[in-house]
């Protein structure tokens, strides 16, 4: 379900695909892929839509990352997420 | 057991929050909790309240307040004393203010406007025990998802946000309309020309939802405040609160719980809720007499108090459908 694949798209250093994975969950697996990137680097997530594109956006303004598009993908969304701070 | 000790215990008990058991003699002790929170270590002494004079078990009432049962009328003066070196006092019941209610608030839900339980602990202070027509309660809820069900209260309130755009750090996103809680109700729309959000405020419900998701803090506070209910009930007889005003301050709670809780004694015969009353009476004496020109509403509402009048909503999204 929650798989990171190992070839990241061209706007992103890393991606991780969401689908499926309910809150709060969701965001922790984000945020354990963060931990592992350097400040200035970006995290591609595909996310559902619902409770997780309510809650992540927010989530990711709250700890203190930009983030950079939102871009909607059929019934889901993509979000660019970078870095910005340890 | 003299017959002194027990008058005494009986004028003890007057005083509220004591309610009669079908066994004889015995009784529930409703101790007061306001706001929803209580200290962990006033929680521990309850408990052992519970253990010596109860039954082992606190029930958790659906004022928030805490319920000992099995209390032996004989024992009330003991009880008293121990509930006193605990630091706790006793709730209330019959007809009087009720311990205020709210949720948790802006301080621990991210959906929060108001500091409810903050607001509720304020407000319990100054207005808990008065005597009324009949009982009178109060909730603060943190915003419109209403968890304390303000709709139900004498007097209900929930917190509200009016959304305002800062043009030049939008992205456009497109993430808060897609999200707008005013479903379908095209309260925030993309305009295609300029690729910002356009918000018609004789649509919006003051979520705060477009402010909370915007990637860019774009969306921006303009005012927040209170939405107001009063007259609403649960029991044999439900009655749907009123919508009476909007974006009211902090302070101008407290300035309405006391003039509609004076309205209501003044107005109200004995035993009448408020919701009766305003019935009764008619809702224009009552906005005549208590709002006057300083409260008002935001739109006219519609009689639930949750849309604006004449505003239909579609559904957009999967999880609106059930």
């Amino acid at each position: 379900m929650n798989k990171e694949m190992s070839k990241p798209p061209m706007q992103a250093d890393r991606f991780l695909d969401l689908s499926g994975v309910a809150c709060p969950t969701n965001w922790v697996h984000a945020k354990l892929v963060l931990e592992e990137m350097e400040i200035g680097q970006r995290l591609e997530v595909l996310l559902d839509d619902g409770e997780p594109i309510r809650n992540v956006p927010r989530s990711v303004k709250d700890d203190g990352h930009k983030l950079i598009t939102v871009k909607p993908d059929g019934d889901q969304f993509r979000l660019i997420i970078e870095k910005a701070t340890e | 057991m003299s017959t002194d000790e027990m008058k005494m215990d009986v004028r003890q008990m007057k005083s509220g929050g004591f309610i009669k058991q079908p066994e004889k003699d015995t009784f529930v002790a409703r101790i007061h909790v306001y706001g929803g929170n209580i200290e962990a270590d006033k929680l521990l002494k309850a408990a052992e309240l519970s253990r010596k004079y109860g039954r082992g078990y606190l029930h958790l009432t659906f004022q928030q307040s805490l319920e000992i049962t099995g209390l032996d009328v004989s024992r009330v003066s003991e009880f008293y004393k121990d509930l006193d070196a605990a630091g706790l006092t006793m709730a209330n019941c019959g007809p009087k203010i009720r311990a205020m209610t709210a949720c948790q608030g802006c301080k621990v839900n991210p959906y929060g406007v108001v500091d409810a339980p903050g607001l509720a602990a304020q407000a319990d202070k100054m207005f808990f025990g008065r005597e009324m027509p009949a009982k009178f309660k109060v909730a603060y809820s943190g915003c419109p998802i209403g968890c304390p069900n303000p709709q139900e209260n004498d007097i209900g309130f929930h917190g509200m946000v009016e959304p305002e755009l800062d043009a030049g750090l939008c992205n456009g996103c497109t993430l808060c309309a897609r999200l707008c809680t005013s479903r379908g109700g095209d309260c925030l729309v993309m305009d295609e020309k300029t690729n910002l959000p356009v918000r018609d405020d004789s649509k919006c419900v003051y979520c705060g939802e477009c402010i909370y998701c915007c990637p860019t803090l774009a969306m921006k506070t303009k005012r927040a405040g209170h939405a107001v209910y009063v007259g609403g009930k649960h029991g044999r007889f439900p009655r749907w609160a009123n919508r009476v005003a909007d974006f009211v301050s902090d302070e101008d709670t407290f300035e309405l719980i006391e003039k509609v809780s004076t309205w209501y004694k003044t107005n109200a015969k004995r035993g009448e809720r408020l919701g009766t009353a305003i019935d009764r009476l008619g809702l224009n004496k009552f906005r005549k007499e208590v709002l006057g020109d300083k409260y008002k509403t935001a739109h006219k509402w519609d009689r639930e108090g949750s849309r604006p009048e004449g505003v239909k909503y579609r559904v957009l999204h999967t999880w609106d459908s059930e």
